[in-house]
């Protein structure tokens, strides 16, 4: 019997709540995967390796949803998109007490421009308890701003129903004739 | 293009730290592979040189000297250099792929003469990437912008030693494949080998040194939301019959107008409420609207709060949202610095009544038309939902999260939406009547939904059991 997979990829900047987010729906724990690069690397050193969290959701048999988050550190030199192939979605998760919430935006945006056109992108904006400014009415103006249709929420990662939200968010926007 | 053949280019890198080798290597071994081949130097037809590496640009100015073919040059800032290609980062690989195809019209064999060719192909670059270098630029200026906050640091500091650990390597495994470098065909079997070799390691669970600033953080998390969780189904039931009225029968675009279910909202506290949210978002001033009663709310434009001394899931606040005011029985406010310094104490202390903004005005907006439809509304122009409402901080219903979905999707109108959903009708009126108090909907544009909506719906049975699976609680 075949098996289906595929992936939901958690993104933004570092401490933002992927890890959080993932554990919080995952079916295993979290774990922290290196990934690597095929036949090429086997003859050559050092060894190519591409860190990632990983989280699984097993759908009865024979399908599973990858929950993927992306490394923190890599920015600029980060080729983010060959982490997309197989995705039905991107939820990007802002920290709202970084110091440019915007540009955060705007890198995470463009990195995954191809892929965000082609799926569907979901927008999640943690530590707003933390604090209040700015306001989802500001994230949504920036979305406009750069051109991009996507749901914006106000979550706390570590609060499961808040990241199902995003979830339920991305997949009604996929299709939403889905029943439940 | 004689030279696009169906080879790969044969590139060789150039001095580049083991972690960006590692990305190339990882994107030329996968889903690069029909476009890039490594080789040794000698044999490139191309060099790959990141200029932002110390030393870089050096060896590549010895290399071109002895054997003088194009290179692809990576990085952030814009590089414009006789026979190169520059790739911005960050990387994507479709520039890369697109820097190969740059490189292939430059090479000898091509009827261009290389300066030109190159000449002018960077020109292009330069401009499809314009927008980019700006971002780039703004980037450049603040070195913080992806940095972490001042607390975050302190914070990451403290844990970093178990985070390092948790990073541990592990012995490589020729079976281990890569989920990403795949070049198939969009699923990714390889993923089943991932979870089935035991090449992945475990960490130790995340730290509770992760979880917060404790003392001395700002007293915001207490916003008041619905927890479904607590309330016993009947209850639940209840509150979404305050929320969306019970009606059963549909009404259509062709009698809606005869129905029962009209109101007026300009005969209640909500329509007071929305001024003094206008009011407060263009002075940008806190604004207090009191009633004859002596309660109030305030709204709070700085921090998107508002708090009411009623309690909003209380029957006192389902009858004053449900009950026509007479005329002057609420004013609007604007408190002086003495007054809100006492209500800024009140506030404090009474957090529990501190509400999200729009969460307070949805709530009202929902017991006041109680699942009708507003008397006065255009209801029959079809309508987009421009933007979500914040449905994680809004009071919850069935059917909000499809109802956005396809509003955002596809302008219509109450009965449309009725219709193309299978959900209850007074599901999608109350949805209208919180959003559209909330200012989310937009006057259709006409743009051409329909090829949006011509493509098949795949997936829908997994989405379906994902959704359940989520919502039921599954096994967490
Ligand atoms: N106060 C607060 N803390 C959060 C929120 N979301 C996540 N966190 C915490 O932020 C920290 C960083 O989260 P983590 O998942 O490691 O972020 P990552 O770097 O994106 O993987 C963890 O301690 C989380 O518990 C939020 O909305 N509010
Ligand atoms: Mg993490």
């Amino acid at each position: 019997m075949t098996t289906t997979n595929k992936k939901i990829i958690f993104t933004g900047p570092v401490g933002a709540g992927k890890t959080t987010a993932i554990e919080a729906i995952s079916d295993i724990s979290i774990i922290r995967t290196d990934e690597y690069a095929s036949d090429m690397t086997k003859s050559r050193k050092p060894q190519t390796t591409v860190a990632m969290d990983y989280g699984l959701i097993r759908l009865g048999e024979n399908e599973r949803v990858h929950l993927y988050g992306t490394p923190g550190q890599e920015r600029f030199d980060f080729m983010w998109d060959i982490l997309t192939k197989g995705g039905i979605g991107l939820i990007l998760l802002l920290d709202n007490t970084r110091p440019d919430p915007y540009r955060d935006m705007k890198f995470y945006t463009n990195a995954f421009r191809d892929f965000i056109q082609q799926e569907q992108l979901v927008v999640g904006i943690t530590r707003l308890d933390l604090q209040r400014k700015p306001g989802i009415n500001d994230y949504r103006s920036w979305l406009k701003e750069l051109s991009i249709d996507a749901p914006v929420f106000e979550v706390d990662a570590r609060d499961r129903s808040d990241v199902t939200s995003l979830v339920q968010a991305l997949l009604y926007s996929l299709d939403p004739g889905v029943t439940t | 293009m004689l030279n696009s053949s169906n080879n790969p280019l044969k590139v060789a890198l150039l001095s580049i730290s083991p972690h960006n080798r590692a990305i190339l290597e990882f994107f030329f071994a996968g889903s690069g592979k029909s476009i890039f081949q490594i080789v040794a130097i000698k044999e490139a037809e191309a060099l790959v040189v990141d200029f932002d590496h110390p030393g870089a640009r050096q060896e590549w100015e010895e290399n071109i000297r002895v054997n003088p073919v194009p290179a692809i040059v990576l990085s952030v800032k814009e590089c414009d250099v006789e026979n190169t290609v520059w790739v911005p980062k960050p990387l994507t690989s479709q520039a890369l792929v697109q820097s190969a195809e740059q490189i292939r019209q430059v090479l000898p064999d091509t009827t261009y003469s290389v300066d030109s060719a190159a000449g002018a192909e960077k020109q292009r670059t330069a401009s499809d990437m314009s927008s980019l270098r700006e971002l780039l630029d703004s980037q450049q200026k603040d070195k913080q912008v992806f940095g972490l906050s001042g607390w975050q640091q302190r914070e990451r500091a403290k844990v970093a030693p178990s985070f390092a650990s948790a990073g541990v390597a592990y012995e490589a495994d020729d079976s281990a494949a890569s989920v990403v470098a795949e070049s198939g065909d969009g699923i990714a079997p390889a993923d089943e080998q991932l979870i089935g070799t035991d090449d992945v390691y475990v960490p130790e669970p995340l730290s509770d040194n992760e979880v917060l600033p404790g003392a001395g953080s700002l007293q915001l998390g207490q916003v008041t939301t619905p927890d479904e969780s607590e309330q016993d189904q009947e209850k639940q039931q209840q509150r979404w019959d305050l929320l969306c009225g019970q009606a059963t029968q549909r009404v259509t675009a062709a009698n809606w107008q005869e129905s029962t279910q009209l109101y007026t909202p300009e005969n209640y506290l909500l329509n007071s409420l929305i001024d003094a949210l206008n009011l407060s978002r263009t002075s940008k001033q806190y604004v207090q609207v009191i009633l004859d009663s002596g309660n109030y709310m305030l709204l709070m434009p700085d921090v998107n709060l508002a708090y009411s001394s009623i309690d909003l899931y209380s029957e006192l606040f389902t009858d004053v949202c449900g009950t026509p005011l007479q005329g002057g029985k609420v004013k609007l406010h604007l408190p002086s610095t003495t007054e809100l310094s006492e209500l800024e104490e009140v506030v404090v202390q009474d957090a529990r009544q501190t509400y999200d903004m729009e969460g307070l005005i949805w709530t009202t907006s929902l017991l006041t038309s109680h699942g009708r439809l507003s008397r006065n509304a255009d209801l029959s122009s079809p309508l987009r939902l421009k933007s979500w409402p914040n449905l994680t901080r809004l009071e919850q219903f069935p059917d909000a999260m499809p109802i956005a979905a396809l509003w955002h999707e596809k302008a219509g109108n109450v009965f449309d939406l009725s219709e193309w959903l299978d959900v209850p009708q007074r599901h999608v009126i109350a949805f209208f009547n919180g959003a559209h108090t909330l200012g989310l909907f937009e006057v259709d544009q006409g743009e051409a939904e329909q090829e949006k909506q011509a493509a098949p719906k795949k997936n829908r049975g997994l989405f379906s059991r994902l959704l359940k699976r989520l919502l039921g609680g599954g096994k967490k």
